[in-house]
């Protein structure tokens, strides 16, 4: 299961799984988020209760990153789980994981 | 990773086709140990090690990959030194590959975990090293097997370059990209790795389940291009992929980039950067290049790997598709068990209500309609008969598991046997096969163990010094029969006879004949060892084998002849599903005699037979055991004046069935009773007939063993018995 | 289903029961067990099991076991006429699903009983075996005898049974 909570302007923290299962439903909440959310300067993304993920979550990673770049927002991760740590890794991705002086 | 049930899915495969290559690898090992220079056998033994290993590396089973690896390295090092393998040598790989099924039984389908003893894996492989040592042809374990010519040069420590690009239906079909990144790094370091997302559209263009990704990685390793090829076997439909062996010619490089649809720009500076090229390289590489017409389609040069002229890549390719097409065509199809039990159960209700279409037709006397049914029949028995087929396997597999059994406990008891196999070619129903494993075991290893004398006892019988073991099978009258015969020294009635009556079976004044003495053996309890022996299974006697083919409603005789031998004669039906039968009547009641075994039908002359439950008529000048199965079954006493007698054979026990009226012939769909009547004797199952009836089916072995065990029991007590062995 | 009164189905521990007669007297069985109840038709004789288990149906192309309560009672077997029935149960007996018909004498109705208000069976004079007895359910028209299904149909018995019947 895959939830995105979204409390406050430019804060979101993604919970569950982000796999190839839940990818449309993430994609389709982020979507929503990105189309209400332009006018922030940063997006302050929460990956501490990311249970799974895979490639194609990470794929969507990946786009959500394109398109806030696109429109001038910075996206910064923060608390990766370990899964998330491991895969982002893996595929040499640390620009998505947060700066080492940021990890808490 | 790939996810959840797909991935499960994906390992219970891997799982069943690992169990099975262990079980042919099996086979071959034993065919060098016949045969040592078998080189078929030698290529096959190697392939099934390699296979396992190359799948097991895909669920990241590391313990898997790793002791198949030494067994794979062993096996390579073997045939490309034109060795052989010693019986020595030979017995430690059994034992390794028992290791090997273990480790594939012991996979948790659903986490992919893999518990291992390391302490008893190393003690094998120290083993294993120790024999292999001084076989000529085989190199010191350590040793990596040869690499492919490309390979040769990876010495230098240059990376291959691996570059992937992902079909868009990649992640849809359940395969994780990482994974097989995950699996590569097992081969060596990855230097070097990018991510290409070029093609990556913005959010709300994207869609997430379509993959617009590709890889392009360096890896330092040793290993040979196919075995890199081999990590992305399970994604070559899903992917272009493009090697590139360390250390390749700028030219090859410079082609790379050419054939990838991203701008040469951005491939030149991933390989710049992993150090395969210098910017210098690259740029004079590039300007050369630029010169030449414009770039093709990206899937027209695909097919080239960098290495190879496109026109023999083209060649190779139509050769392997040609060879992929037959094999599909002859090669046979999967299928679930369930899905042929479910055929063949709608299979047995088209026969009940064909039967009830009949019937009707019969009745209302419609010429024309008699004869269209009589059509719609012939069709559903091809049918049924070709469903039937479609569960019957051949049986030699089940034999040739025998071989492993025979050289092991044989040598644990020192004996010299010969497994003799025959008739490996009968079928005969799954169902009914998987059924048959472990009574045959019991068999095969009683016969070993107390059948076949040792060397000495051999000897001084005037027998050649090796035993011999036979398996056969046949088919008999619509039946399976299957035989498990020895050479060795026969049953001991007299002992037999002993302790049977020491245990109360029988009593000491008994008049028994030979056989029937002999087939005490299965009563429960029963064991002949006189010191329960590790190897036949504490404790289990024989009834455990007769109780397991009477559920298979078939039936064990024995034949031994004390000094030459002993044969148990396993005697089985072709399927549990559908019975041929012979319909016949007590009053309202019907029961199916199974049609094998009907010999004939006559009518009872009421002055032959004495109204009791058991008696004899005259039968072509031979006394004829009858059973009247009303009185038998308790059922109310017939008011038919004109009663008939249905002969049945059973093994070579014959009597009569004294019934009211005859029926005729039927195929009839099996339906279990259930549990309330499990205990039930001489009744095995009922059918629905054409009419909507029941009827029960008539266990005639089961019969036949009842009134055996009245002829036990009135042996005792000098009772009057019927004679049921009729000859 | 009919319901006796908003009232009584609200009690907590209310649970519906079949009642039917078997002979004189009145029985109920957890309405949850039973899957359809069928005319009485041809059953077809099973030798040589005890004389309650009265042989077998065919439903709809599968065979199922009947048992006839009244002689699973230790009462002479039923002589079928225009009410009698058989009630289709099923309910799991050795880890398997298994369906079996119970041979009444008449169905009665659906009740709502309140768990709470059924007696303990008497030690004796229910006119069948006590262990048979669930409990006494009362109600206007006196006592219904809520069974035990599990023991009336305990497979060690019928094994025993049609163990002795057989070996005799």
């Amino acid at each position: 299961m895959f939830q995105l909570s979204h409390p406050t302007p430019g804060n979101l923290a993604m919970a569950g799984s982000l796999t190839i299962y839940e990818v449309s439903q993430a994609h389709h909440e982020l979507a929503a988020v990105l189309h209400s959310e332009s006018q922030v300067n940063a997006w302050r993304l929460d990956l501490s209760a990311v249970e799974e993920l895979d490639t194609a979550g990470v794929q969507l990673l990946l786009a959500l990153h394109k398109s806030l770049l696109h429109l001038g927002i910075v996206l910064e991760t923060f608390n990766p789980a370990a899964a998330v740590r491991e895969l982002l890794e893996l595929l040499r991705l640390t620009h998505l994981l947060p700066p080492p002086a940021a990890q808490a | 990773m790939l996810n959840g049930e797909q991935w499960t899915q994906l390992l219970l495969g891997f799982i069943e086709e690992a169990s099975e290559l262990t079980q042919q690898a099996e086979e071959y090992l034993l065919q060098l140990d016949q045969s040592p220079t078998d080189e078929e056998a030698l290529s096959g033994l190697f392939r099934a090690m390699h296979t396992i290993k190359g799948s097991a590396g895909l669920f990241s089973l590391t313990p898997l990959v790793s002791f198949t690896h030494h067994l794979e390295n062993l096996l390579m090092a073997v045939r490309d030194g034109a060795g052989t393998l010693s019986p020595a040598l030979i017995s430690v790989l059994l034992r390794c590959l028992d290791e090997v099924a273990s480790m594939v039984a012991l996979i948790d389908p659903q986490t992919g975990e893999l518990p291992v003893d390391e302490q008893h894996q190393a003690q094998l492989l120290a083993t294993l090293a120790e024999q292999a040592q001084g076989v000529p042809g085989v190199k010191p374990l350590a040793v990596e097997p040869g690499a492919e010519p490309a390979a040769a040069i990876s010495g230098t420590g240059g990376a291959w370059h691996i570059s992937l690009r992902f079909s868009a239906d990649l992640l849809r079909n359940g395969f994780d990209p990482a994974a097989f990144v995950r699996y590569l790094g097992r081969l060596g370091d990855i230097s070097h790795l990018a991510l290409i997302d070029d093609t990556l559209p913005a959010l709300a263009e994207l869609d997430p389940e379509s993959c617009y990704l590709g890889l392009e990685i360096d890896l330092l390793s040793d290993a040979s291009k196919t075995e890199i090829e081999d990590v992305f076997e399970f994604i070559r439909d899903f992917c272009t992929l493009h090697i590139l062996p360390p250390d390749s010619a700028l030219d090859d490089y410079l082609q790379l980039i050419q054939q990838l649809p991203e701008s040469d720009a951005r491939i030149g500076q991933i390989l710049v950067s992993a150090g395969l090229l210098t910017e210098n390289e690259l740029q004079a590489g590039l300007t050369v290049q630029a010169s030449s017409e414009a770039k093709p389609a990206l899937g027209e040069v695909l097919v080239s790997q960098g290495v190879v002229p496109p026109k023999a890549v083209d060649a190779a390719l139509a050769k392997q598709k040609a060879s992929r097409e037959k094999r599909v065509n002859d090669a046979p199809i999967r299928v679930a068990a369930h899905k042929l039990d479910e055929l063949i159960n709608l299979v047995g209700e088209l026969v009940i209500s064909a039967a009830g279409a009949q019937l009707h037709a019969q009745k209302h006397g419609n010429a024309l309609c008699v004869e269209s049914t009589q059509t719609v029949n012939q069709h559903v028995e091809q049918i049924r008969e070709v469903a039937l087929k479609m569960r019957m396997i051949e049986i030699g597999d089940t034999f040739n598991r025998f071989h492993r059994v025979v050289r092991d406990v044989s040598q644990q008891l020192g004996k010299d046997i010969r497994l003799d196999i025959r008739g490996a070619d009968t079928e005969l129903d799954k169902s009914v096969i998987d059924q048959l494993a472990d009574p045959l075991t019991h068999l095969v290893r009683n016969a070993i163990d107390h059948g076949i004398e040792n060397a000495e006892q051999r000897a001084a019988a005037g027998k050649p010094a090796q035993g011999l073991l036979r398996l056969n099978a046949y088919h008999e009258s619509g039946m399976i029969v299957i035989e498990v015969s020895d050479d060795g020294h026969g049953l001991n009635t007299a002992r037999i006879r002993d302790k049977a009556i020491a245990r109360g079976l029988i009593d000491a004044q008994a008049n028994l004949s030979e056989h029937d003495i002999q087939r005490l053996i299965f009563a429960a309890g029963f064991s002949t060892a006189e010191a329960v022996s590790d190897l036949s299974g504490r404790g289990v006697g024989m009834d455990v084998v007769r109780s397991a083919i009477d559920a298979l409603r078939g039936s064990i005789d024995i034949d031994s002849v004390q000094g030459q031998g002993t044969t148990f004669r396993i005697r089985l039906p072709l399927t549990l599903a559908i019975i041929d039968g012979f319909l016949v009547s007590l009053g309202d009641e019907h029961l199916v005699v199974p049609l094998d075994l009907v010999t004939e039908c006559i009518e009872l002359d009421a002055s032959q037979l004495t109204r009791c439950t058991y008696g004899y008529i005259e039968l072509r000048g031979k006394p004829l055991p009858c059973i009247d199965l009303a009185a038998h079954f308790g059922l109310p006493p017939s008011h038919t004046v004109r009663r008939n007698i249905v002969v049945v054979n059973f093994g070579r026990q014959q009597a009569g069935l004294i019934v009211d009226h005859l029926h005729g012939e039927l195929q009839t769909v099996i339906k279990p009773l259930g549990l309330l009547f499990q205990h039930l004797q001489g009744i095995s199952g009922s059918t629905i007939l054409g009419s909507g009836q029941i009827a029960l089916i008539l266990d005639i072995a089961n019969l036949f063993h009842t009134l055996h065990h009245s002829v036990e029991a009135d042996s005792r007590t000098n009772q009057p018995r019927p004679d049921l062995t009729g000859s | 289903m009919p319901h006796l009164q908003a009232s009584a189905a609200a009690v907590p521990g209310s649970v519906q029961h079949l009642s039917f007669r078997v002979r004189e007297a009145r029985y109920a069985l957890p309405i949850e067990l039973v899957r359809e109840i069928i005319e009485y038709g041809h059953v077809t004789t099973v030798p040589m099991m005890p004389s309650f288990i009265h042989g077998v149906i065919n439903l709809r192309g599968n065979v199922v076991p009947v048992l006839d309560l009244a002689a699973r009672f230790g009462m002479p077997l039923s002589v079928a006429n225009k009410r009698t029935c058989i009630v289709i149960i099923e309910l799991t007996l050795d880890e398997q699903e298994q369906r079996i018909g119970l041979v009444v004498d008449a169905v009665d109705a659906v009740l709502d009983i309140d768990l709470a208000s059924v007696e303990p069976a008497p030690p004796f004079g229910a006119g069948i075996n006590t262990d048979f007895i669930a409990g006494m359910a009362r109600d206007e028209r006196g006592f219904t005898i809520v069974l035990d299904v599990r023991r009336v149909l305990s497979l060690d018995d019928i094994r025993q049974l049609s163990l002795a019947r057989q070996a005799s």
